[in-house]
C-alpha cells in the first residue's frame, strides 16, 4: 500500500474513533439527561395531578359534610313523617335548599337526601324522590362517615359519576337522621386529568380504578371509560406501590414499557390509596426522544463532513509528504539509471528536503569520482592513442624517408648535415651516410652560384630564411662528388628533432625538367617564327596572285565573258580574305610574342569612337540598322594608341553589324571611377552562354545560322582584340541575351600605362 | 540526264564553283550549305550522288553521314567527302562511313570529275 493511502486511512481511522467515541458519549449524555428530565417531568405532573384530585375530592368531601349539617334539611328530616302544612312548607324548603346548591356547582349532577331507611326524601331532582337506596353503597357506606363512591356508570342518566355521601345527624341527639348524597359528573375531575399542559402531542394521564378500568378519557380510544381494561406494566407498579411503605425510588415510579395500545411509552404512576385509583402519566417515547432524533441527525452530518475533511485532509497531507518522496524515488530511477546530472533536491526545509539535498550531494561526489575516473580513461586512452600516432608517424616518416625519390636531409645550420636517406646518397655520389654527415652544404655547391653570388655565402642566407620563416623554397646549382653540377629545387623546412631546432631539406633534381622548359621555350619561339616566316613567305606569292587576278578582272587583258567575270570575283574574294587572314595571323603573333609596337599618346576615346562611325556608318545605313553614338564629353584624354583602339572598335562595330539584321548598334563611352567604359551594343542573334568563354580565343568561330565566313571572317579579330586592351592594362568583355542582342565592352585605365612598348 | 548529285558545303563559293563543273560535266547539280538542309535536299530530290564537306555550321558532315547511313532508303547512296580536313582522324571516321572517296581541298577539278564519272556510270548505263 502506498504511503500515500496509508496517511489517507490512518486519519481516516483516527477522525472515525474519535468522532464515534465523542458522538456515542455525546449522546448516551443527552440521551440520560433528556430522560432524566422527561421521567422528572413525568413524575411531577403525575404527582401533583393526583394532589390535586386528592384535593378535589376532599373538596366535595367537605361541601357534602358541610350541607349534612344543614339546619333545612334536619329540619326537613325531622318533620318529614308528621303530616301538616309544617311538613309541606319544610319540604319545600329542602328541596328550595338542594336545587339552590346544586347550581352553583356545575359538576353536581344531582343532590339526594336518604332518610333513615334509604328511601330518597328529597332531591334536586324531583324524579328522583321515593327512590330505594337502602341497598346501596351510598346509604350503606354514607351512614357513618363520609364515603365516595367509585364511578360507576348511570344507567337511568346514560354517563359515569361517582357519588359523595355523608350522614346526617341530628344535631341535638346525634341520632341518625339519614344521608346526603351529592351525584358529581366527572367533568371537573376529567379537566384535571386531560390537562394537557406538560404532556406534548402524544403525552396522557388518566385514571384506573380498582378493577383496572379506565375512568377518565383516553386520549387514543373513544368511549373508553368503564370499558377500557387496562393491564399494562405501568399500572402493575402502582399496585405494587399501593401500600408505599417507603418512599418508591424515582426508578421504581418511572420506566419504559408498552401503553395499552401496545405503543412504546415513557411513563409514571401515582397511587391513590383512598380511593384505591392509579393515577398513570404516559408519553410516547418517540416524541419524548425527539431531540435525540435531531442530535442524531446532526450528529450524522458532522460525522460525514469530518470524514469526508479527513479523508481529503488526509489525501492533501498525503501528497504533500509523499510528493517529495516520490520526486526523489523517481530521481534515484533516473540517477540509477545513469544520469549522473540529474538533481532531485528542493528547498524544502523538511526531512525530506534535507534528504533530497543530501542525495543530490552524494551524486555530486558519485559523479565527480566517474567523472575522474573517465577522464583517467579517456587521458589513458589518448595517451596511448598518442603514443600509437606517434610510433606510427615516426615508422611512416622512417619508411618515407628511407624509400622517397627525392633526397631528403636534415642539417644543422652550425654544424652541418647530421642525416641523409639513400636517394640523397645516391644524387650526391657519396659511397655512405657517413661520408654525407661529414660534408657541409658549400661541399655540395659550385663556388658561385648562376647568379653571381658565393654558394658559402648565399647557403647560410637561405638557411635563415628558413629558421624565420618556417620553410623556404628555391633554386639551387649542386654539386656531386664527381664535382659535375646540376639544378635543383630545394625545400628547406624548420622542425625540431629532440628539442633540438633543425632544418630538413628537400632537394630534387631538376635537370630534367630545366632541359625541357628550354625546349619548349625554344619550340615556342621556333613555331612563333616560323608563322612569321611562313605568313610573310605567304605574301609574296599572293600578292602575285591578287594583281594578276585584278588585272584580269580588271579586263585590261581583254573582255570577259559573265562566267569568267564571276569566277574571277570569286578568286579575287577569297584572296583578299586569305591576305587579311595572313595579316591577322601575324598580328596575332606579334602582339602575342609581345613584339607589336604600341604607340602610346594622349588621345580622346570619344575622337576614336567618331573616326570608326565616319567609316562604319555606310555598313549600318547599307543594311537598314540605325547607328547610334551616346558619348560621355566629360572623359578626359589618356595615354592610348589611338590606331590600336581604332582597330579594336572597327573590330567591335563590324562584328555587330555582320550579325544584326535588322534593330540598331549602338556605341556608348562612360567614366566609372578610373576606367573609361566603350560599350558596342547589337540587336543581333545574340551568343549562347556557354559560348562567351570561348568569344575571345583564337580562331574560335562560332556556330551561328549564318556562318561567318560568309563574311570573310579569320576568327582572330576578337582575339587581338583581347591582346591589344590587356596590353592596355584594361579588359574586353561580352554580355549577350541570346536571340535579343549581344553587348561588348571594354575598358581602358585613366592612368593607362603602356605594358610593352618596343618599336 | 546522266545522275543528279547533291552538294553540301558551307562555302557558296565553293558550291557555286562546283555546281557550275558538274553542269558542264552534264551533271544535274543541287547545292545545300549544311547537313540538315542536305538532308531535306536528299528526302526531296533523291540525289545519285553527294559531295559532302565535313565542317558545318547546323549539322556537320559526319552527322548527316550518320542519319544517311541509318536510313534505309539512303544507306546506298554514294558519297565522295570533299573537305579541307587532311588529317588521318578525320580520313579514318569518314572510312568508317564507307564513304566512296575522300578528296581534299583545294582540289583538282579532273580528279573530282573522274571519280564522279567512275561511280555514276553504271548508273547513267542503266538510264
Amino acid at each position: 500500500m502506498k504511503i500515500a493511502n496509508k496517511i489517507s486511512f490512518s486519519f481516516l481511522a483516527i477522525v472515525l474513533v474519535l468522532m464515534s467515541t465523542i458522538g456515542t458519549i455525546i449522546y448516551i449524555i443527552t440521551k440520560h439527561n433528556l430522560q432524566e428530565s422527561i421521567y422528572n417531568n413525568l413524575k411531577t405532573t403525575v404527582t401533583s395531578r393526583t394532589n390535586h384530585i386528592e384535593t378535589y375530592l376532599k373538596m366535595l368531601e367537605i361541601s357534602a359534610g358541610q350541607l349534612s349539617k344543614s339546619m333545612v334539611l334536619e329540619n326537613f328530616l325531622v318533620i318529614k313523617d308528621k303530616a301538616g302544612p309544617r311538613q309541606s312548607e319544610a319540604f319545600q324548603q329542602a328541596m328550595h335548599m338542594l336545587k339552590k346548591t346544586k347550581e352553583t356547582n356545575s359538576s353536581i349532577f344531582e343532590f339526594l337526601l336518604l332518610d333513615a331507611t334509604g328511601k330518597v326524601a328529597a332531591s334536586s331532582n324531583e324524579s328522583s324522590i321515593g327512590a330505594d337506596k337502602s341497598t346501596d353503597a351510598i346509604f350503606l357506606d354514607g351512614q357513618k362517615n363520609i364515603f365516595i363512591k367509585d364511578v360507576y356508570y348511570s344507567e337511568l342518566f346514560n354517563e359515569p359519576l361517582i357519588a359523595v355521601s355523608a350522614p346526617f345527624l341530628d344535631s341535638h341527639t346525634g341520632q341518625l337522621l339519614g344521608v346526603l348524597v351529592a351525584r358529581v359528573r366527572l367533568n371537573k375531575l376529567n379537566n384535571i386529568v386531560t390537562n394537557k399542559t406538560g404532556m406534548g402531542k402524544t403525552g396522557e394521564i388518566y385514571i384506573v380504578n380498582k378493577y383496572g378500568f379506565m375512568i377518565t378519557p383516553s386520549r387514543f380510544i373513544e368511549d373508553a371509560v368503564l370499558k377500557q381494561k387496562i393491564d399494562t406494566e405501568n399500572l402493575r407498579r402502582a399496585w405494587l406501590h399501593k401500600d408505599r411503605e417507603h418512599v418508591l425510588q424515582k426508578d421504581e415510579i418511572v420506566g419504559v414499557f408498552p401503553d395499552y395500545r401496545g405503543q412504546k411509552v415513557m411513563g409514571a404512576h401515582e397511587f391513590m390509596s383512598r380511593m384505591h385509583w392509579a393515577v398513570l402519566a404516559e408519553i410516547n417515547t418517540e416524541e419524548a426522544f425527539a431531540p435525540l432524533a435531531k442530535i442524531r441527525y446532526i450528529f450524522s452530518l458532522i460525522l460525514f463532513i469530518a470524514v469526508n475533511t479527513a479523508w481529503l485532509s488526509g489525501i492533501y497531507i498525503a501528497r504533500f509528504l509523499s510528493g517529495p518522496i516520490h520526486k526523489l524515488h523517481k530521481g534515484t530511477e533516473i540517477i540509477g539509471s545513469g544520469n549522473l546530472d540529474y538533481k532531485v533536491g528542493t528547498d524544502a526545509k523538511d526531512e525530506v528536503g534535507q534528504l533530497s539535498r543530501a542525495f543530490d550531494a552524494m551524486t555530486e561526489n558519485l559523479k565527480n569520482t566517474t567523472t575522474s575516473i573517465e577522464h583517467l580513461n579517456k587521458e589513458v586512452i589518448h595517451r596511448k592513442w598518442a603514443e600509437m600516432r606517434l610510433r606510427q608517424s615516426e615508422e611512416m616518416y622512417r619508411s618515407l624517408f628511407e624509400s622517397s625519390h627525392d633526397a631528403i636531409m636534415i642539417l644543422i645550420s652550425e654544424r652541418g648535415f647530421i642525416s641523409g636517406n639513400p636517394a640523397t646518397i645516391k644524387l650526391f655520389g657519396c659511397k655512405d651516410e657517413k661520408q654525407f654527415t661529414s660534408l657541409t652544404p658549400a661541399d655540395l655547391s659550385p663556388k658561385y652560384q648562376p647568379d653571381g653570388t658565393e654558394s658559402s655565402v648565399k647557403a647560410p642566407e637561405m638557411m635563415k630564411i628558413a629558421m624565420e620563416k618556417g620553410s623556404h623554397f628555391f633554386e639551387w646549382m649542386h654539386k656531386r662528388m664527381d664535382n659535375t653540377e646540376f639544378p635543383a629545387t630545394v625545400l628547406l623546412t624548420r622542425t625540431e628533432i629532440k628539442g633540438e631546432k633543425v632544418l630538413q631539406a628537400t632537394v630534387r633534381d631538376i635537370t630534367e625538367s630545366k632541359k625541357a622548359e628550354k625546349e619548349m621555350k625554344e619550340a615556342v619561339e621556333m613555331k612563333a617564327k616560323f608563322v612569321s616566316t611562313a605568313s610573310h613567305e605567304l605574301r609574296t606569292p599572293l600578292t602575285s596572285i591578287k594583281e594578276g587576278i585584278n588585272l584580269v578582272y580588271s579586263g585590261m587583258t581583254g573582255p570577259l565573258n559573265d562566267d569568267q567575270k564571276e569566277f574571277l570575283g570569286i578568286a579575287k574574294r577569297n584572296v583578299d580574305r586569305l591576305a587579311r587572314l595572313i595579316n591577322d595571323v601575324l598580328d596575332f603573333q606579334k602582339i602575342s610574342a609581345g613584339r607589336m609596337a604600341f604607340n602610346m599618346k594622349p588621345a580622346g576615346i570619344n575622337e576614336a569612337v567618331t573616326l570608326v562611325e565616319e567609316t562604319m556608318r555606310p555598313l549600318a545605313k547599307e543594311k537598314g540598322l540605325d547607328f547610334i553614338i551616346e558619348i560621355d564629353q566629360a572623359i578626359p584624354p589618356v595615354n592610348f594608341d589611338k590606331d590600336k583602339i581604332i582597330q579594336v572598335l572597327t573590330n567591335l562595330i563590324n562584328n555587330a553589324i555582320k550579325f544584326t539584321e535588322t534593330g540598331s548598334i549602338k556605341v556608348t563611352t562612360s567614366l566609372n571611377d578610373n576606367n573609361i567604359i566603350t560599350s558596342v551594343k547589337d540587336s543581333g542573334c545574340g551568343i549562347k552562354q556557354e559560348d562567351i568563354p570561348r568569344l575571345f580565343q583564337e580562331f574560335e568561330q562560332l556556330a551561328t545560322a549564318d556562318s561567318e565566313r560568309k563574311t570573310g571572317g579569320t576568327g582572330l579579330g576578337l582575339a587581338i582584340s583581347r591582346k591589344i586592351i590587356e596590353n592596355h592594362g584594361g579588359k574586353i568583355w561580352a554580355e549577350s541575351d541570346y536571340g535579343k542582342g549581344t553587348t561588348f565592352y571594354f575598358e581602358l585605365p585613366v592612368e593607362a600605362i603602356p605594358c610593352q612598348v618596343k618599336s | 540526264m546522266p545522275g543528279k548529285i547533291l552538294v553540301v558545303d558551307d562555302e557558296k563559293d565553293i558550291l557555286r564553283i562546283v555546281s557550275f563543273s558538274l553542269q558542264k560535266w552534264g551533271y544535274e547539280a543541287i547545292t545545300a550549305t549544311n547537313g540538315q538542309e542536305g538532308l531535306d535536299k536528299i528526302a526531296n530530290e533523291k540525289p545519285n550522288l553527294i559531295l559532302l564537306d565535313a565542317s558545318m555550321p547546323v549539322m556537320s558532315g559526319f552527322e548527316m553521314l550518320t542519319q544517311i547511313r541509318n536510313n534505309p532508303d539512303w544507306k546506298d547512296i554514294p558519297v565522295i567527302m570533299l573537305t579541307a580536313h587532311s588529317d588521318p582522324k578525320s580520313i579514318g571516321t569518314a572510312a568508317g562511313y564507307s564513304v566512296l572517296d575522300y578528296i581534299t581541298k583545294p582540289f583538282d577539278p579532273m580528279e573530282l570529275k573522274e571519280k564522279i564519272d567512275k561511280a555514276l556510270i553504271p548508273s547513267k548505263q542503266k538510264v
